[in-house]
């Protein structure tokens, strides 16, 4: 068992091969070595969040750990895969925690938790317009309408569909 | 929160996952995403690159290494494979737009003296879109009875530095006595060192119709120092009557006798191979390392044979004997099968049409290649039809091979109906087969075209595309195109003229420019690897322009 620290100061008692889900947990218990009276700090995650990431962990703390191979080729094969029907329901939450557990994965190094976050994001773009995806991450159209006028010809034939 | 708020490792996990169209419409929310997407996603656009279907290639030239473009070129080259590939494939008005992107206006070579009719005659792009090929004629005046044409120069084109000549050669130079006609074939591709392997034949026809032709081949490498092309000749040859060039070899195919020469070049050496075939109705295309040779008659496609060049790869250079072909397998078409809804026997009819492509498919590593046919089958309406097989790119025997028989995806109000095809078809990596052929008007159904006695022809560019299925079909063409191939067609009779003109009576001041019609325009031809299409044009002042049109 290790010792989590989360930002607001919360305590969370971890098996240690839900924690090693986590690259840079898994690190830094390298690096502590057997000391399990240590506690580990992660500055940047409210308790909240780390709930939900540990939920995760625990979930997934038996399935094989991904290679880190970033080519570009490697990349565009990984895009095919679904997101699984418990990963689904574990995502369901409102956008702000959706966007709090994105950053809490790649902080904490959780490529197939951030994948699983990206991927919805993704979706929550796809088939939209460029104003309904403005209206969804609250974004500022700062274009002229000249500019404007001249993106949509050239993007013409992407629009529809 | 907003999505620019991600680190930028996170917003390309995003990304990652949208389709090129829904990345262009992230572009469109406001500035800083598009200038992020345009500027900075570089990962991204080598992503979707990689992920591009097969069927939707993107027309990287040979031996330009994806990882080495800048991102905007990396874009743009998804973005329009993607876009073309969408204009093929919708379901109701295929569509191919073209726009004007570059125009060249070349200074007329110095050897044509003012006021003397010198004009482009023929221009090809260099894979990669800088340089292009131009080749200068002149009208010789008062030459005998009618007029001659001799080529005056033949030089690559720098379009980023001025429209300078990166590097000019002159064909008749070589030849002694300036002859009063000629004729200049060409190719080349580039190498994997940046070079440019161009061959080269020229033919003088003298008075007493002696025919002399010249082979040559020479290696341009670009020196810095210089700001040029430097060449060297890699093979020369007097005893060649040749016509045509071809292919990743240099090939060269004589039509009256049949016979094919290959050449490779190695080690700064020409290896020559002669193949003889057997039947003279036939047609070559070069794949690899491998000779594919069609016999066919006016009934039907007889043979497909594959024959391979033997002896360049597998040998250390020392022990290369005479390379020899060696015939791989036969294929005997079997075209049973091949029938109308009626069950009506559709045998490819004339075979004026019939041209075949073969092409490898890169996004499989090269590993898997297709063989097309495509031809023109008249019964009731006119159609494409395509015979197409995928192979293994190491398995060539034909039990391995698996055919196909593809209808032209046309139904009967389709208004571009083409007959016959009077230039050879030109196969491009996109899958797409550009040829002149006549569109028959406001024809609508079968029996509408068994009522017209006469077919009201008139010329038109079809640019036969495979879809994803492997069917083919015809797509329109944008507007500004179909305007510019019937202003070329216009000019087309006026053009044939220049060959046959009496020379002027005695005492005028031999021929001008304006006593030569010549077409205005001319579409040159369709680019292989980005399906540009080239076009010349005579502005009537001396200066002949190039304009070159890309696919959107």
């Amino acid at each position: 068992m290790v010792i989590i620290r989360t930002a607001d100061k919360e305590k969370f008692t971890v098996d240690r091969d839900v924690a090693e889900c986590s690259v840079l947990l898994k690190n830094l218990l390298e690096d502590v070595g057997e000391n399990e009276e240590e506690e580990i700090p992660v500055q940047n995650i409210n308790s909240s969040v780390f709930r939900k990431v540990l939920e995760w962990c625990e979930h997934h703390k038996n399935d094989p750990r991904p290679a880190s191979d970033d080519s570009a080729a490697e990349e565009s094969r990984r895009r095919t895969t679904d997101i699984s029907e418990w990963d689904q329901k574990f995502i369901a939450v409102d956008q702000e925690m959706l966007f709090e557990i994105i950053l809490a994965a790649n902080y904490l190094d959780i490529k197939p938790l951030l994948d699983v976050g990206c991927k919805t994001v993704a979706n929550m773009i796809k088939g939209k317009t460029p104003e309904e995806i403005r209206k969804l991450f609250n974004i500022t159209n700062d274009f002229t309408p000249e500019e404007e006028a001249q993106i949509r010809r050239e993007n013409e034939w992407a629009e529809d569909r | 929160m907003d999505l620019l708020d991600f680190p930028h490792d996170v917003l390309l996990r995003i990304l990652y996952n949208l389709e090129v169209r829904e990345i262009l419409r992230v572009e469109r929310t406001c500035r800083s995403m598009r200038k992020y997407i345009l500027h900075g996603a570089r990962h991204l656009w080598l992503v979707k690159l990689y992920g591009l279907d097969v069927s939707c290639d993107p027309g990287i030239p040979p031996n330009v290494s994806v990882e080495h473009l800048p991102i905007e070129e990396l874009r743009s080259i998804v973005v329009r494979a993607v876009r073309l590939y969408t204009a093929m494939t919708e379901p109701l008005t295929p569509m191919i737009t073209y726009a004007l992107r570059k125009t060249i206006v070349p200074e007329p070579p110095e050897t044509i003296p003012s006021g003397m009719n010198g004009f482009i005659h023929s221009v090809r792009l260099v894979p990669g879109g800088r340089y292009v090929f131009v080749c200068w004629k002149m009208v010789l005046p008062n030459q005998g009875h009618t007029n001659y044409m001799i080529d005056k120069e033949f030089c690559l084109i720098d379009t980023e530095n001025s429209h300078q000549r990166a590097w000019s050669f002159d064909p008749i130079k070589c030849h002694g006595i300036a002859p009063p006609r000629t004729f200049l074939a060409y190719d080349f591709n580039v190498q994997k060192d940046g070079s440019i392997i161009m061959a080269l034949v020229s033919q003088c026809e003298y008075e007493n119709s002696n025919i002399s032709g010249l082979f040559q081949v020479f290696r341009l490498s670009y020196k810095s120092s210089v700001g040029a092309f430097v060449d060297s000749l890699l093979y020369f040859s007097s005893s060649e009557s040749l016509r045509k060039l071809s292919g990743d070899f240099v090939a060269l195919f004589d039509y009256v006798t049949g016979i094919a020469t290959l050449f490779k070049w190695d080690e700064g050496k020409m290896v020559k191979i002669a193949f003889e075939p057997t039947y003279t109705r036939n047609s070559y295309r070069i794949w690899n390392n491998h000779l594919f040779y069609v016999e066919f008659d006016l009934q039907e496609l007889r043979a497909i044979s594959l024959l391979q060049a033997m002896e360049f790869l597998d040998s250390p250079p020392d022990q290369r004997s005479t390379p020899r072909l060696q015939q791989l397998d036969t294929i005997k078409l079997q075209l049973k099968g091949y029938s109308d809804q009626n069950g009506g026997s559709l045998m490819p009819s004339g075979l004026t049409g019939t041209l075949f492509s073969i092409y490898d498919a890169p996004w499989k590593n090269n590993s898997e290649a297709v063989f097309t046919i495509i031809s023109q089958v008249f019964e009731g309406l006119p159609y494409y039809s395509a015979i197409r097989a995928k192979f293994h790119a190491n398995e060539f025997h034909s039990k391995d091979w698996t055919w196909e028989f593809l209808g032209t995806r046309t139904s009967s109000n389709v208004d571009i109906v083409s007959r016959y095809a009077f230039a050879t078809p030109k196969p491009t990596r996109s899958g797409l087969l550009l040829t002149y052929s006549w569109k028959i008007d406001v024809l609508s159904s079968a029996s509408e075209l068994a009522q017209s006695n006469s077919f009201p022809l008139r010329p038109e560019l079809a640019i036969v595309a495979v879809d994803r299925e492997g069917c083919p079909f015809i797509p329109r063409l944008s507007e500004n195109m179909v305007n510019l191939i019937a202003e070329a067609e216009e000019g087309r009779g006026g053009a044939k003229k220049i060959d046959s003109l009496r020379i002027p009576p005695e005492g005028t001041d031999g021929p001008t420019r304006s006593s030569f019609p010549r077409k205005a325009v001319k579409v040159e031809y369709l680019d292989e690897y980005t399906g540009a299409i080239v076009v010349s044009r005579d502005k009537g002042s001396g200066k002949d322009s190039i304009e070159i049109y890309y696919p959107e």
